[in-house]
Parts: structure tokens; C-alpha cells; sequence
């Protein structure tokens, strides 16, 4: 049969062989690339379906105060975990689970009894005794898992400042939020291999990847200062039972928070989980999110301006209120301060001097001294939700605004926006961002990461910083501000009595009393900012109701770093005569001066005094200067 | 020198066919023992049925292995009507079993059969007999061809039985190509065709869905890709050398039908390419072997039968291939001897038992040089 169709059939079948063959060699080529090409990578794919991994918490990371005093720390605490196609019996393991964790067994039973999980978490926070008996007991498909827990090492200290976690350890608010990644660290895992239905595989071990626990936060916080603050916060709130008040130190020079005290507040072991309006309004930093109309605390930075632009005049006339733009403005004094200088301005906070010094200053000027103070945007400090100051418009803004932001209204800020501007009045014009942690720490001691200060800008010149605090001093010592005052020491401050403001206009009876104070003590220069928010009673003005806590808290201070009087507050300086210093020699006249308790100063090289000021026996208060001449005789 | 002496007409198709069936077994074994002790609670579950089917699947194949394959020309008929009769069986009541939706088993109460396998092979049979019988092929035999392939493919369709449909389709083409059908009248094959096509998306549209999820398996990695992605982290994980026999990572549950449809893709994560291509070498010498028997044999019903059941060989396991390395889109379609499946093994083992009939009556290369010498 070899025949024509015969040969086209061989012909034929050779092409349907060559076709098939070809075939055959694409699909070699498709294996090579998905076993070759995609290999590894398909492999580390399916890993993540072959393997179950049960979480391996790590330590959450210490919280420290300055010196070192812990704040919040953690313990370990367990996780039982059940994977219930593992158990023998859920009900026998339920049992067993609820007799070592004293839980309820039909909760137990509830949570494990189910089909198509591969896992479920059965307890959480489980103590170290009955994680150590359950799992003595080797019960199939019952995984107990090394967690952490918080602790508040000071209860209700610091409460908004240093915030909270949630069940899982997660950072809720205040340093714990703000660091969380820091102080999370990394989760370790255990890793078992498991079929589909996350069945064991037998003869497969457990592989773990052990956890790094998170650093140490050490923050710029001075427990001193921050329980002393505590303290006046409660002191007030029992006092004046406000809406809130709180409290805020920060070290001038550098823009560390030295303290941050608020009240209402609660213990961070005993958060009020019921109560989630509490919870919310406990866990708000106020210093930082809120802002308020500063009132007259806001005159420390318009008197600032007014020194550094030369506008200050050598007396003003207050009759009890000025008139802009046919709009009377009225002093807090009806009455009227009279006439007076700048200085008694100051102490008596008139707001007339303070409507003319932003008046003469004009708009421009005005806003270009908010936006140097920093009065309107962010200070950056490393807090979650900061809130930024308010201010008009520059272009609509008339006299008559710019008359009350003269003196504290019509603005707003937040405290710790205010602080830091008067900070910069008060250390030479650098306006530093505010901060609260210091460093972060390893276990070993090695600092991952640090902060320190950082200037955001200048405000005034060092001069104007000097006749600022000068000013200051006097309000406390004989001006508004007296009741902060601690005798032998220099306080320099401003009160502020800001009436609040409801749905655009004044709300009647309702103020916050403030008080910003400043003083040197253990080699730094402290700004203290507290204010209540609508104390109750009759009074309200911030030089009865803030002041004094300031006081309280320096005087406290003074006491605990062991600062000594500056002078003797009852006797006047006592005082000397002049000795007679002529031919002796600069040691004999040296000794003669300090004897006389008097300091000096000489010029010119020789054995002998040859001249001397003043003349011998003049009279001369103690620690007086005096000079003399050295020479040939 | 009577054929009888002879033990088999092709020895090397008669042992790759018994070695894959075996090397099955072995993979069929390592693939199922997990899955088959957690649902049966005997490892060995798989391996003893399918044992079983390759000792029945051996005896048909030597059976047909000394019979004269020019007898099957004369009952192809005959077993035609047989397969397309079972088929139709699988629509009554009782006697179609169902499994994963679709209706493909007949439940013979002792054993249950796929008449689709026997069906493919009789197609395939009477085709070779219908186009042999003339030496010029009419229309009229082009038409009663195209005809009953059409048949038997629509019977599979409905069970349903998308893939088997297909691989008889191609099967049928490669027989009118072969056996020398004239090829304008392939054009008339193509407008039933891609009506039929156009038909089945519409009436069920899953399929449109299924065709086009092997594109993008990612996509719907719990859904329509689920399986291909488990094909492919099986392969991938194998790399060149593989895991080692019986260390499939796969196999605890995550690759479905990893003992029918899919051990190949269980070789390929075992035994890595090299096992793979290995296995293909020896279907390529397989299929060789099957085209060569057929252009040696002297009688054209015979060649056309071998050239047949050679491509059904050769196609199914193209197809399967195909499926797992998620080059087309996915079906269900056992490897030739590899896979699981009785019914598929043992017609595949009497395939090739036929196959080795028709050898038998080639000319002896001794005997060829010494006529032509």
C-alpha cells in the first residue's frame, strides 16, 4: 500500500510530530522559568502559607525622668493562644485553661470552640505562675506566648505628658504615641510549620525569632520640678474647682520641658476605660493642643517689642480706657492709672500703655514681632497634636484689633507657644523649639538618638532681654505680680486674666487666670506658665488665683536644689565706710577693701595705691564697687 | 520467525508506559499520603486503588497486545455506539455519580468508571477506521466523521467535561489532518466551532471567568487562582534538584488533586526541572515510538489507530502540562499513567497494548535489510 496517501500521511504525521515536540519545549521553557527564574521567589511566597507564627511581644521601652527616675516600665506578662484543630477535646482544654487563669470556663469554651481558625487568642494577661502551671500541663494545640504589660512607676504623675498604651501595647497619646516606634521595639515571633487547616506537621520543630526590646526614653523632665507642679495644680483645682489647670516649666536657655502638670488627670494604672469622654479629656495636653487668649501674660512680648523698636515713651496718661477709631477701649482699672512710666505700666499692666505702644508700632511691625515670637504657628516640640496660634488676618486688621492684641486679645496661642516667646525675651532673643525627651537609650547605655537645643529664630536683642527681666522683677517684687514672690529671691513675672470667649462673644463670669513667672535656681533660668481655666468664686484675676502657685512651686524649688537667698529680704544692705587705702600695697589694699565688705577694681602697675575712689570714710552700702590706682611713691 | 514468538512488537513502548504507571504510583503516593490519612486515616488509601487498576490495566494491555489489531476496525463501530451509550447512561438518575459538580463517573455499584475515557479512544478507533477504509476520502465520510466527533464532544460537555471535550476536539482534528482530509474542509469544522465557543461563555459564563484567571492568578489568590498558585509554589520550590522524594511541602493540603491533576507538579517540587524534564523525555520517547509504529505498519487502518491513540497521548499530556505550569487556563485533566485514575490508566495501559499489537506486524529491520539486500 505505499501509495500517494501513504506519503501524505508520513508527511503529515512528521509535521504533527514536529508541532508536538515543539510544544513540548515551550512547557520545558515555562518550567525552567517558574522553577529557575521565579524560584526563590515563589518560594519565599509560599513560606508565609507553610508556616503559623504566634506574636513574641517585645519589652516595651522604659520611660525616665532626667535624672533617671523611672516613669513607666513593663513587665511580662502571658498570652494564651489555642489552635483548636490542634486540641484533643476544646472542652477539656477550656477547663485547663480557666482553672490556671482563673477565667471563666464557657468564656474559654466561646473563644476556642470554633471551626475554620486557625488560632485564637483565649487569655490575655496572663500572670507568670499560671502561664508556668498551664503549661506544665502539655495540653495539645495550647500555645502560651511571652506578652508585656505597662506600668506607671508614678501612677498620676505626669499623666498627659507621658500618655498610655492600649491593650496592645500600642502608644495612645503624649510621649507614648510621640515615640512609639522607639519605644515599641521589634516583635519577635514563633514560627511552627502547619498543613492548610493549621494542623502541626509532626517531627517539624518551633523556630523562634527572639524580640529587641524597645530602648529608654529619658526625658528632660525634672521629677522635682514636676511633682511640685502636680502639686499646685491639685492645690488649685481643690481650691477653685476649674474646668482645668494645669502647669508648664521649661528651662529658658535650652527649650527643655522641665515639667507639665494638668488636671483633671487619673492614674495611668487605673485608666477610666468606662468613662471615654474622662479618658479623652485626661489624656489631652491642654499646654500643648489648646489654645487660649493669653490676656495680659501677652504683654511681657508687645512691652519686648516696644523696648527693641525704641517706641517707649516717657510717660502715659491712663483714664481708664482709650479711644480707637470712636471705639472706647477700657483699662482694667475704670478708674484709671493716671500718669505713670513705663516701668509702673508694666507693674500695674495698664492696657492703655500697652494699645499705645502696638498703636505707634503700626501692623506691619506688630506681625512682624508675632511671627518672630513664633505666635501663630507650631513650636515643633516632639508631643503629638500640637494646636498652633490664631491670628487675624494682617491685612484686616484695624486699630481697634490691633489696640487689644496690644495687651493680649484678639490673639491666641498656646501656652506652650507663650512660653517659648517669653523664654526668647527673657534668654537674649533665641527662640529655641520647645522639647521633652532628651534621649534614647540602649540597654548597654548607647544613645540612639537624642535631642537638644535647637533655635527657631531671634526675637529681641540681648539689651532689650536684660531691661525685659529688670521689668519683670518689679512686677513681682512690687507690682501686680507680688503675690508670686519668695522672699530673698528674684521672681520676675506677669499675670493674665483673659475672659473667655463662647460662640463669638464674651461669656460672662468665665476666665482663665495665668500667671508666667521666671526665675534662676540650680544654674538655669526656669519659666513657669500656669493657668486655670474658669475658677470658681468671686475672684478670677491671675494675680490671685495663679500667682501664688507660682510662688509655691519656686519656693518649693529653692528649698529642694538647696538655692540660697540672693539677699537678706528684712534688713536694708548694711553699711560701710570707705577705708584708707593710699601707700599700701595691692595686697594689703585687697585685704583691706574685703574687709571693709566692699568689692574693687584697680588700674595702672606699681608697689603702692596712689590714688583711690572714693575719698577715705565715705559711706558706701555693702558689696559697693570702689577703685584705686597702683604706682611708684 | 511467526509473530508469535515475538513477547512484545515494541518493547520500549510497553516499558516506559509500565515504568510512568509505576513511577506513578511512587509519586501518586508521596502527593496523597497526607491528604489521604487526615480524610481516611489510611496513608496507603490511593495507592492500593490505584494499584489495583494497574495490575487490571496491565492484564488489558498485554491482552490487546496479542490481539490482531485489524479486528478493532471492525468493531470500532460497535464500540462507538458502547462509549456513546454510557454517556448518555450519566444522565439517568442513579447511575451518574457526582463529583465536584459534574456528572462523569458511572457508579457500576463495585467500581466507578469514567466513560469518557473509553469513549476518547473508540472516537479515535472508528475515525481511523472510517478514514481508512477508501483510499480517497469522500465528503460524505468527512462528514459522518466530523459528525460523531461532534457527537461524542457535546455528550462530554454537558457531564460537564470541559477538558476531556477539548482534548477529543483536538484528537478528531488530528485525525482529518493526518489521514489526509482535504484541507478546505477544515474551514467548515471552524464555524460550528467557534459558535459552540461563543454558545458555552455565554450560557455559563464562569468559564469566561476561569479562561481568564490563569492570566492573573494573584488577583484572586482564594478564588479562581488558588490552584494555579499552589502549582506554581510547588514548582517554584523544587528549583533545579528539587526538595527530595516524598519532602513535597505542598502536599500537606495546599495543592488540590495533588495526586491526579496535578503530580506533576508535585515532581516538579520533589524532583525539581531535572525530574520534570525527565519525565517529559520519556513521554517524547513514548510518543516517538507510538508516530513510529504507526508510519512503519503496512496497513492504513492500523497506521491511522496508532497515529490516533499516539496524539491522545500526546495531547492529554501536553494539556496537563500546560494546566499546571498555568500556561492555559486550568482544567481538570489527569496526567497519562502518572496521574490518579483507574479508568484513565487502564485505557491509557490498553492503548498502548494496542499500539504494541500493531507493532508486532511491522516488518523485522532484519527481515526489511535482507528483502532489500
Amino acid at each position: 500500500m505505499r501509495n500517494i496517501s501513504h506519503i501524505t500521511f508520513k508527511g503529515r504525521l512528521f509535521a504533527a510530530m514536529l508541532l508536538i515536540a515543539l510544544l513540548f519545549c515551550a512547557l520545558t521553557g515555562r518550567l525552567f522559568y517558574l522553577q529557575i527564574v521565579q524560584g526563590e521567589g515563589l518560594t519565599q511566597r509560599a513560606y508565609g502559607q507553610w508556616t503559623r507564627d504566634l506574636p513574641m511581644r517585645a519589652a516595651r521601652g522604659k520611660i525616665v525622668a532626667r535624672d533617671g527616675e523611672t516613669l513607666a516600665s513593663s513587665y511580662d506578662v502571658f498570652t494564651v493562644y489555642v489552635r483548636p484543630v490542634e486540641t484533643k477535646s476544646v472542652q477539656t482544654t477550656a477547663r485547663a485553661i480557666a482553672e490556671c487563669c482563673g477565667v471563666e470556663y464557657e468564656r474559654v469554651l466561646a473563644k476556642i470552640d470554633k471551626k475554620g481558625v486557625s488560632e485564637v487568642k483565649a487569655v490575655a494577661g496572663v500572670g507568670e505562675t499560671s502561664a508556668l502551671e498551664l503549661r506544665s500541663r502539655g495540653l495539645d494545640g495550647v500555645y502560651v506566648v511571652k506578652d508585656s504589660a505597662r506600668y506607671y512607676d508614678m501612677g498620676n504623675f505626669a499623666t498627659q505628658l507621658i500618655g498610655f498604651v492600649n491593650a496592645d501595647g500600642t502608644g495612645q497619646s503624649g510621649i507614648e504615641l510621640y515615640y512609639d516606634a522607639w519605644l515599641k521595639g521589634v516583635d519577635g515571633a514563633a514560627y511552627t510549620e502547619t498543613d492548610l487547616i493549621g494542623g502541626r506537621l509532626d517531627g517539624t520543630a518551633t523556630s523562634y525569632l527572639a524580640p529587641i526590646d524597645g530602648p529608654t526614653a529619658r526625658l528632660t523632665i525634672d521629677v522635682t520640678l514636676q511633682s511640685l507642679a502636680e502639686k499646685a495644680v491639685r492645690d488649685a483645682v481643690e481650691k477653685y474647682s476649674p474646668l482645668s489647670a494645669s502647669c508648664l516649666m521649661m528651662d529658658a536657655d535650652t527649650g527643655e520641658v522641665l515639667a507639665m502638670a494638668g488636671a483633671p488627670t487619673y492614674d495611668l494604672n487605673d485608666l477610666p476605660r468606662d468613662d471615654i469622654a474622662f479618658l479623652l479629656t485626661g489624656a489631652k495636653n491642654t499646654l500643648v493642643s489648646d489654645v487660649y487668649e493669653p490676656g495680659s501674660t501677652f504683654k511681657i512680648l508687645t512691652a519686648a517689642m516696644g523696648v527693641e523698636e525704641g517706641l517707649i515713651r516717657d510717660s502715659y496718661y491712663c483714664p481708664g480706657y482709650r479711644t480707637v477709631d470712636g471705639a472706647r477701649i477700657r483699662c482694667w482699672r475704670s478708674i484709671g492709672h493716671g500718669s505713670q512710666d513705663f516701668a509702673h505700666g508694666i507693674m500695674n499692666s495698664c492696657n492703655c500703655v500697652f494699645m499705645d505702644i502696638a498703636l505707634s508700632a503700626g501692623a506691619e511691625t506688630v506681625y512682624d514681632y508675632l511671627e518672630d515670637f513664633g505666635i501663630g504657628s507650631r513650636t515643633g516640640i516632639d508631643l503629638p497634636g500640637e494646636g498652633a496660634g490664631i491670628l487675624l488676618a494682617e491685612q484686616s486688621v484695624k486699630p481697634v484689633d490691633l489696640a487689644r492684641i496690644g495687651f493680649g486679645q484678639a490673639v491666641a496661642s498656646t501656652p506652650i507657644g507663650l512660653a517659648s516667646a517669653v523664654c526668647s525675651v527673657i534668654n537674649g532673643g533665641r527662640l529655641l523649639r520647645p522639647y521633652v525627651l532628651s534621649s534614647i537609650e540602649s540597654a548597654d547605655g548607647e544613645t540612639l538618638y537624642e535631642n537638644g537645643p535647637q533655635i527657631r529664630g531671634a526675637t529681641v536683642s540681648e539689651s532689650t532681654s536684660e531691661q525685659m527681666k529688670e521689668y519683670l522683677y518689679s512686677v513681682v517684687e512690687e507690682g501686680g505680680g507680688k503675690n508670686a514672690y519668695v522672699p530673698g529671691y528674684r521672681i520676675g513675672g506677669k499675670t493674665g486674666t483673659a475672659q473667655k470667649y463662647e460662640n463669638g462673644s464674651i461669656a460672662n463670669g468665665k476666665y482663665i487666670s495665668s500667671f508666667i513667672g521666671f526665675t534662676e535656681m540650680d544654674g538655669r533660668t526656669i519659666v513657669c506658665l500656669f493657668k486655670v481655666d474658669e475658677p470658681q468664686g468671686y475672684v478670677y484675676y491671675g494675680s490671685i488665683v495663679a500667682a501664688p502657685y507660682v510662688g509655691q512651686i519656686f519656693s518649693g524649688a529653692f528649698a529642694a536644689f538647696g538655692e540660697q537667698p540672693k539677699y537678706d529680704e528684712n534688713a536694708a544692705p548694711s553699711s560701710t565706710e570707705m577705708p584708707q587705702l593710699y601707700g599700701m600695697s595691692l595686697t594689703q589694699a585687697a585685704a583691706s577693701v574685703k574687709a571693709s565688705g566692699l568689692q574693687y577694681e584697680y588700674s595702672g602697675e606699681g608697689t603702692a595705691v596712689i590714688a583711690q575712689f572714693p575719698v577715705a570714710g565715705a559711706e558706701l552700702y555693702e558689696g559697693a564697687v570702689v577703685h584705686f590706682t597702683l604706682g611708684e611713691m | 520467525m511467526t509473530e508469535r514468538r515475538r513477547p512484545f512488537g515494541c518493547a520500549p513502548l510497553v516499558i516506559i508506559a509500565l515504568g510512568l504507571s509505576l513511577f506513578g504510583l511512587l509519586m501518586q503516593y508521596s502527593a496523597s499520603s497526607y491528604g489521604a490519612f487526615v480524610h481516611t486515616g489510611d496513608e496507603f488509601f490511593y495507592l492500593k486503588k490505584q494499584a489495583l487498576a494497574l495490575v487490571a490495566a496491565t492484564a488489558c494491555m498485554l491482552f490487546l497486545s496479542h490481539v490482531d489489531a485489524r479486528i478493532l476496525a471492525k468493531i470500532s463501530p460497535a464500540l462507538l455506539v458502547v462509549s456513546i451509550a454510557l454517556l448518555s447512561a450519566l444522565f439517568i438518575p442513579g447511575l451518574g455519580a457526582e463529583m465536584y459538580g459534574a456528572t462523569r463517573w458511572l457508579d457500576l455499584g463495585f467500581v466507578t468508571v469514567q466513560p469518557s475515557e473509553l469513549a476518547k479512544f473508540s472516537l479515535v478507533l472508528f475515525l481511523a477506521a472510517e478514514l481508512s477504509s477508501k483510499k480517497e476520502i469522500s465528503f460524505g465520510k468527512f462528514a459522518l466523521c466530523a459528525f460523531a466527533a461532534l457527537s461524542v464532544c457535546l455528550l462530554i460537555v454537558i457531564e460537564p467535561n470541559m477538558s476531556i471535550a477539548v482534548l477529543v476536539a483536538l484528537a478528531s482534528l488530528f485525525m482529518l489532518f493526518v489521514c489526509g482530509v482535504k484541507f478546505r474542509w477544515f474551514a467548515l469544522l471552524a464555524v460550528p466551532a467557534v459558535a459552540a465557543a461563543a454558545l458555552l461563555i455565554a450560557v455559563e459564563p464562569y468559564r469566561l471567568k476561569r479562561l481568564l484567571a490563569f492570566l492573573d492568578p494573584w488577583a484572586s489568590p482564594l478564588a479562581e487562582g488558588y490552584q494555579l498558585i499552589q502549582s506554581y509554589y510547588a514548582l517554584g520550590s523544587g528549583g533545579l534538584f528539587g526538595v527530595g522524594l516524598f519532602n513535597s511541602r505542598q502536599k500537606y493540603l495546599f495543592l488540590p488533586f495533588a495526586e491526579s491533576d496535578f503530580v506533576f507538579a508535585v515532581v516538579g517540587e520533589e524532583l525539581g526541572l531535572v525530574g520534570c524534564s525527565a519525565v517529559i523525555a520519556a513521554f517524547c520517547a513514548l510518543i516517538y515510538f507510538g508516530f513510529r509504529t504507526a508510519s512503519r505498519t503496512d496497513d492504513r487502518f492500523c497506521a491511522f489507530a496508532a497515529a490516533g491513540i499516539t496524539a491522545v497521548i500526546a495531547i492529554q499530556t501536553l494539556l496537563n502540562i500546560a494546566v499546571v505550569t498555568g500556561s492555559i487556563p486550568p482544567t481538570g485533566l489527569p496526567m497519562p499513567f502518572l496521574g490518579y485514575g483507574g479508568s484513565s490508566l487502564v485505557t491509557f495501559c490498553s492503548a498502548v497494548g494496542i499500539l504494541d499489537s500493531v507493532a508486532r506486524r511491522e516488518p523485522r529491520m532484519s527481515l526489511l535489510k535482507a528483502a532489500s539486500g
